[in-house]
């Protein structure tokens, strides 16, 4: 191509970005041509041109982020946080107590209560032993229900793991149900229970500010009594002296 | 310095083990050009900044999406352009024409730092810098771009190309368009200034 056609050339050559034998054919060029040699000139004038426009000056835009140090966890915490999860801990383990004693009584109702959630396809009565009629159906969507459970609820104690049912016989897929759910179960209680706690120590903590308003109260109204009651005393000491 | 002497390469592999420190060394190295492409592209100060902090968190989040098929700097212009020009779809705006504040004289006596520069030369420069931002805000955004990458961060063609995701003769196009507009309108701006100059000597004759 034509030295003159080839603007694409006459840009790299004027940034600097050809080799040698480019460089060399462009100046050739250049000595002999007036439109080229003005075209370039042209071009310099607005890089130069260019420099002028400035950008305002400027304070940085990132916040740095902030290595992280080797330093447990609990120095970050406040203290009063770690107090209420001392108290929390104490609680769970009262909780805890409470509702494994709660559970041992109805820990036989546990299969029934589950075969109760089941798709309606399976025709059984409730009080029917389970193991009989369960079909293979059943079993994979109870095992579903089950995962699902372990999913929602254990992850901080990390005691469940997906349990395949492939190949093992009925007894054996009842008792690990049973199992997973009695687990399920107690992990569910134990979270009611850890609610109601907290419930009840928001309640307390509440009860005891109001008892702690309404001594105020009775403080104040026993000030202003004797406020008044020292007035009459003194008024009565005024008058016998009159 | 040592510091110096790390690639960025490096400081992107490390940042991508999880090393924070060296994603902000990458940020302390790079903030400041594309600060400056992103304000000469939206033309406004506030927007530029939005824009900058967006765009090297998007980075920081994509890091370990990025495997070094180009340089890092070009993936962060790359990244950047994305954002304005989605700023400026969002905005239906070309770029603004931000003229810089406080033009009188004595102001810029004021800044001058060492009397390097007379006012003259300032005030001059001040008009320039005024002309090539509403030159430039007038371009077709390709082209503007690409002159943006080579005059103000000095990319070669290929990193370009890499950047705008376009083929390398389609850089030298661009560039080799937009700069003829520029000059054109820059010689008739500059046409017209000296015309009026003239004009009101004459009148003050």
């Amino acid at each position: 191509m034509h030295m003159c056609e080839d603007r694409e050339q006459l840009i790299a050559y004027l940034y600097d970005e050809v080799d040698a034998n480019e460089r060399r054919s462009v100046e050739a060029h250049l000595t002999g041509c007036d439109e080229c040699r003005d075209e370039l000139r042209g071009l310099r004038g607005v890089r130069q041109d260019l420099l002028a426009w400035d950008v305002p000056p400027h304070e940085s835009v990132w916040t740095p982020f902030v290595t992280a140090r080797p330093q447990p966890v609990w120095r970050q915490v406040p203290t009063w946080a770690l107090a209420a999860a001392a108290t929390l801990v104490f609680a769970t383990g009262v909780a805890g107590g409470v509702a494994g004693r709660l559970w041992v009584g109805r820990a036989d109702a546990a299969p029934q209560a589950a075969a109760l959630q089941m798709p309606a396809s399976t025709t059984q009565s409730p009080a029917a032993p389970v193991a009989i009629s369960v079909s293979p159906e059943s079993i994979r969507a109870l095992e579903a229900r089950v995962n699902d459970l372990e999913r929602v609820s254990s992850r901080p104690n990390g005691t469940a793991s997906p349990v395949s049912l492939a190949s093992h016989s009925d007894a054996e897929l009842l008792a690990q149900m049973e199992q997973l759910i009695r687990d399920s179960e107690g992990r569910m209680s134990k979270r009611t229970s850890q609610k109601l706690l907290s419930m009840f120590s928001e309640i307390n903590s509440q009860r005891a500010v109001d008892l702690a308003n309404v001594q105020l109260q009775i403080n104040d109204a026993q000030e202003r009594t004797n406020g008044s009651i020292l007035a009459v005393k003194n008024m009565r000491t005024e008058k016998e002296r009159e | 310095m040592a510091v110096s002497q790390v690639t960025d390469e490096e400081l992107v592999a490390k940042a991508q083990a999880g090393d924070q420190e060296s994603f902000n060394q990458l940020v302390t190295r790079w903030e400041r050009p594309i600060y400056a492409l992103a304000y000469r592209t939206l033309g406004r100060e506030d927007d530029a900044r939005d824009v900058v902090q967006e765009a090297f968190l998007r980075a920081f989040r994509g890091l370990k999406g990025f495997k070094g098929q180009a340089k890092f700097s070009s993936w962060l212009y790359r990244i950047t352009l994305n954002l304005c020009r989605d700023w400026m779809r969002k905005n239906r705006r070309a770029p603004l024409v931000q003229v810089p504040e406080g033009d009188d004289a004595t102001d810029l006596a004021e800044q001058i730092p060492s009397s390097a520069e007379s006012v003259e030369v300032l005030v001059a420069r001040r008009e320039m810098s005024a002309a090539v931002t509403r030159a430039m805000a007038e371009l077709p955004e390709e082209q503007r771009t690409a002159i943006l990458m080579k005059e103000f961060h000095g990319l070669t063609f290929q990193e370009i190309a890499e950047a705008l995701d376009c083929p390398l003769s389609t850089v030298k196009t661009r560039l080799y368009q937009g700069l003829t507009v520029l000059r054109r309108r820059l010689e008739r701006q500059q046409a017209d200034e000296a015309s009026l100059r003239r004009a009101s000597w004459q009148a003050t004759r």
